[in-house]
């Protein structure tokens, strides 16, 4: 037998080579769905005024199980795949993001067997060092997640509506906009950033510990203002000396977020003077002073001395956290946690119905410098697409896509589903503001709790100084790009 | 003439041999000190965000740092507010604890070793020790504060804008043993014929120290002051990493915001390069000026055995 391959074998194996990973990309994908599979009738006998009566009953008895289900794969256009290339795609590694290495990328090279991915994880505290010095000496990866917007702003990377587009998505009603608007884009309305799941960070509480004190559970729709933040964490509280006996009524949850109306830098996220040191925030801010003299939520690195953070050894009544790690927290402690919104203002108008919570992304950036940008292009429609439903199946996260939530039945399958979608449906638009130096916000804290000074007086005094450097801000990203 | 010739000829050979032995040394110096440098201080006068081409803007950013930015002063504030405790007390602790280190007893390079330890110990390790040491709540010092010497409400420390500081000079102030043995080896070479000699005068155990050990001492003390200075004004990893991040750092009230900090902060952090050069250059400026005075009044309390400067 000829040690050679003939001619004839090669084309079979090349043939074979490029039939196979097209037939892999176009076979449809397969999940998992719980069905019922049969109903049963039963006859009941009652007894009617001494007579019996034959009654029948139809009960339905449901017997359900997991059935393999092959969906239709959601991208319907795709780029033509590209013949070889070889990107670049950084993120914060570890743990997190092992999928990528795991799952991913031998997803991904089914599909497109010429192109390498090589995933470099930098921890997140250099993170954004590394990609300005690497952007400065103009050697940028080829995709990042979590690229400062002042990079799109300057030119650097691709606008990616065009290739949602030609996937047949439209992001305005295929994805969960607030999360889009607030993620992925700039002031100039396109889309850079290809948003990869929908993770909600939001209030949670312990129902347990609501029981125990006679508090009746949060319903996640509705708002909850200060005061009653206040009312709930002063019920649950129990000081103690001993720390093992100690539960907080709440740990502390960053204004930040809240739907606060107005905003604290205003509607056009440019305006902090009269909107931060307004009547409502002064009030608020009593109020968490209060919370604070009162010891109703833990200071300092209470977890260290806890060996974890109080809420999930059950030792606070309420806490922020996000869904990823709130399931965590239910699932492997055990603690009867309920997701519900953070507490804020009172609101009216249209600003009532908002959820206070923040939906947010993932999203990854590819740079315009590429040396391989059909690769990238390709790598970051997956990531969006096909590649969202491998995240989303490991990370819990929901998809942010609408359909593809559909077609996972993500809110039956997944713990508070139908609270956390709601949430997210829900939440603002937050005005755009560049990345600016916020903090006076932690160091009003320090002056009217460590310090002791007048909670108004301080506040028009650090809303000056959080003003100024949001003027300062805004005016070097209007030079951007000039 | 011909001699001439030939040692010029063996001077200039042995001059060249000196010059390409000492090349990599100084292309290193040239390229990783002299040119940064030089473009540190050209870029200082640019705005220059890394994303975007370098932009030149004059002394706008000079401007911005005495017009402008509030925290400019206020670290600068913070940074003289640590040395103006931090010196003294380094300079007096160093020389005494490297007295007592001097005594000729058993076991005292037991005591050597174990007070030089802290010196090796990085930054971040000392830093992280104290904040738990520190710990309002659950950290050893407010619990013997607290437990054991009766005192009613011990201080917040690192969370508080007062004690920030405080928690600062103890953290620095352990690390002392560095410089003792600066000074111990300083010590061990004055002459003890110098001691006898006062004692025959009828020299005291404080005379003896304030006529002949501090005087001879005084050079050490020199060298201590002026690179304690040079590094306080670039005091940055242990208030990194007690002073928090993001919007938190520079500690509590920006109480630890030192001059650094909001060097690195305006730079890396913001991203303005230019600017950060800038704050730089004026430290450079700051420094040079306190050095030249502490330079200036060295003849007046410096003794050099010898008679002349080293």
């Amino acid at each position: 037998m000829s040690e050679r391959l003939s001619r004839r074998s090669v084309l079979r194996l090349m043939g074979a080579g490029i039939a196979l990973p097209v037939l892999a990309a176009c076979q449809p994908q397969v999940i998992k769905e719980t069905v019922v599979v049969e109903k049963e009738k039963v006859v009941k006998e009652t007894v009617v005024q001494e007579k019996v009566v034959k009654e029948t009953v139809v009960q339905e008895k449901e017997v359900t199980k997991v059935v393999e289900k092959s969906v239709e794969k959601l991208v319907t256009a795709v780029p033509a795949p590209p013949k070889s290339g070889t990107i670049e795609t950084w993120d914060f590694g570890g743990a997190e993001f092992e999928f990528i290495d795991t799952a991913m990328i031998p997803d991904f090279n089914s599909r497109y067997p010429g192109i390498t991915i090589k995933h470099v994880g930098i921890p997140e505290d250099g993170y954004g060092t590394k990609i300005k010095t690497v952007v400065a000496a103009g050697t940028p990866p080829d995709v990042c997640v979590f690229a400062d917007r002042a990079l799109s702003k300057a030119g650097q990377i691709m606008a990616v509506d065009d290739l949602l587009a030609s996937a047949g998505i439209d992001w305005k009603t295929d994805f969960i906009v607030p999360i889009v608007n607030n993620y992925c884009m700039i002031d100039d309305g396109k889309v850079y950033g290809m948003p990869t799941q929908a993770a909600l960070w939001a209030g949670a509480f312990n129902e347990d510990l609501f029981k125990a004190a006679g508090l009746e559970p949060i319903n996640p729709e509705q708002g909850y203002d200060f005061e009653a933040w206040y009312k709930i964490a002063k019920a649950i509280n129990k000081p103690s000396k001993d720390i093992s006996n100690r539960v907080w009524g709440t740990d502390v949850i960053d204004l930040r977020y809240n739907n606060n109306v107005p905003k604290y830098c205003g509607e056009d996220g440019k305006t902090v003077i009269g909107n931060w040191d307004s009547e409502g925030w002064v009030k608020m801010y009593q109020i968490r002073v209060q919370m604070w003299k009162e010891e109703l939520f833990p200071i300092g690195d209470v977890g260290t001395a806890l060996g974890g953070g109080p809420f999930e050894l059950g030792k606070s009544g309420m806490t922020q956290e996000d869904y990823g790690p709130l399931r965590k927290i239910i699932e492997e402690k055990g603690i009867n946690a309920k997701v519900c919104q953070f507490p804020r203002f009172p609101a009216t108008g249209e600003q009532s119905g908002k959820a206070s919570v923040v939906g947010w992304s993932d999203s990854y950036y590819g740079f315009k410098a590429t040396k391989a940008p059909d690769a990238v292009r390709a790598w970051l429609l997956y990531l969006t697409t096909d590649g969202m439903i491998i995240r989303s199946s490991l990370s819990k996260y929901p998809p942010i896509n609408k359909q593809m939530l559909a077609k996972m039945n993500w809110v039956e399958h997944n713990l508070q589903g139908k609270e956390v979608m709601g949430l997210l449906n829900n939440q603002q638009v937050e005005p755009f503001k560049p990345y600016f130096d916020d903090s006076p916000l932690e160091t009003f804290w320090t002056r009217v709790t460590e310090s002791g000074q007048p909670i108004e007086a301080t506040l028009h005094e650090s809303a000056k100084e959080l003003q100024a450097n949001l003027d300062k801000a805004w005016k070097e990203w209007n030079e951007i790009g000039k | 003439m011909k001699l001439f010739g030939r040692k010029n000829t063996l001077a200039s050979r042995e001059a060249t041999a000196a010059y390409v032995f000492l090349s990599p040394w100084l292309i290193g110096l040239i390229c990783f000190m002299i040119i940064p440098i030089i473009l540190s201080l050209a870029l200082s006068f640019t705005r220059w965000d890394t994303y975007t081409p370098v932009k030149w803007i004059g002394l706008s950013n000079y401007k911005e740092m005495f017009v402008e930015d509030r925290l400019f002063l206020k670290s600068l504030g913070v940074t003289l507010k640590f040395m103006a405790v931090w010196e003294p007390l380094h300079i007096i602790l160093g020389v005494l604890l490297a007295l007592l280190l001097n005594q000729k007893l058993r076991g005292m390079n037991f005591f050597r070793t174990l007070f030089y330890a802290p010196a090796v110990i990085s930054g971040i390790a000392v830093a992280l020790m104290w904040m738990s040491l520190l710990d309002p709540d659950f950290g050893v010092v407010n619990y013997i504060l607290e437990g054991w010497l009766g005192v009613q409400k011990a201080p917040n420390w690192l969370r508080s804008p007062i004690w920030a500081m405080p928690s600062l000079w103890m953290m620095y102030t352990w690390g002392v043993g560095g410089s003792a043995v600066i000074y111990l080896a300083g010590l061990q070479n004055i002459s003890p014929h110098l001691y006898e000699a006062a004692e025959i005068d009828g020299a005291g155990s404080w005379r003896k120290f304030w006529n002949v050990t501090l005087p001879l001492l005084s050079p050490t003390i020199f060298f201590m002051l002026i690179t304690g200075l040079i590094g306080g004004f670039q005091t940055f990893t242990q208030a990194y990493v007690v002073g928090g991040s993001g919007s938190g750092l520079g500690g509590p009230d920006h109480s630890l915001l030192f001059y650094m900090l909001h060097l690195y902060q305006q730079a890396f952090i913001q991203g303005r390069m230019g600017y950060g050069a800038a704050l730089a250059w004026f430290l450079v400026v700051i420094a040079v000026i306190v050095v030249f005075v502490v330079f200036g009044t060295s003849e007046r309390w410096v003794y050099y055995e010898s008679g002349k400067k080293a």
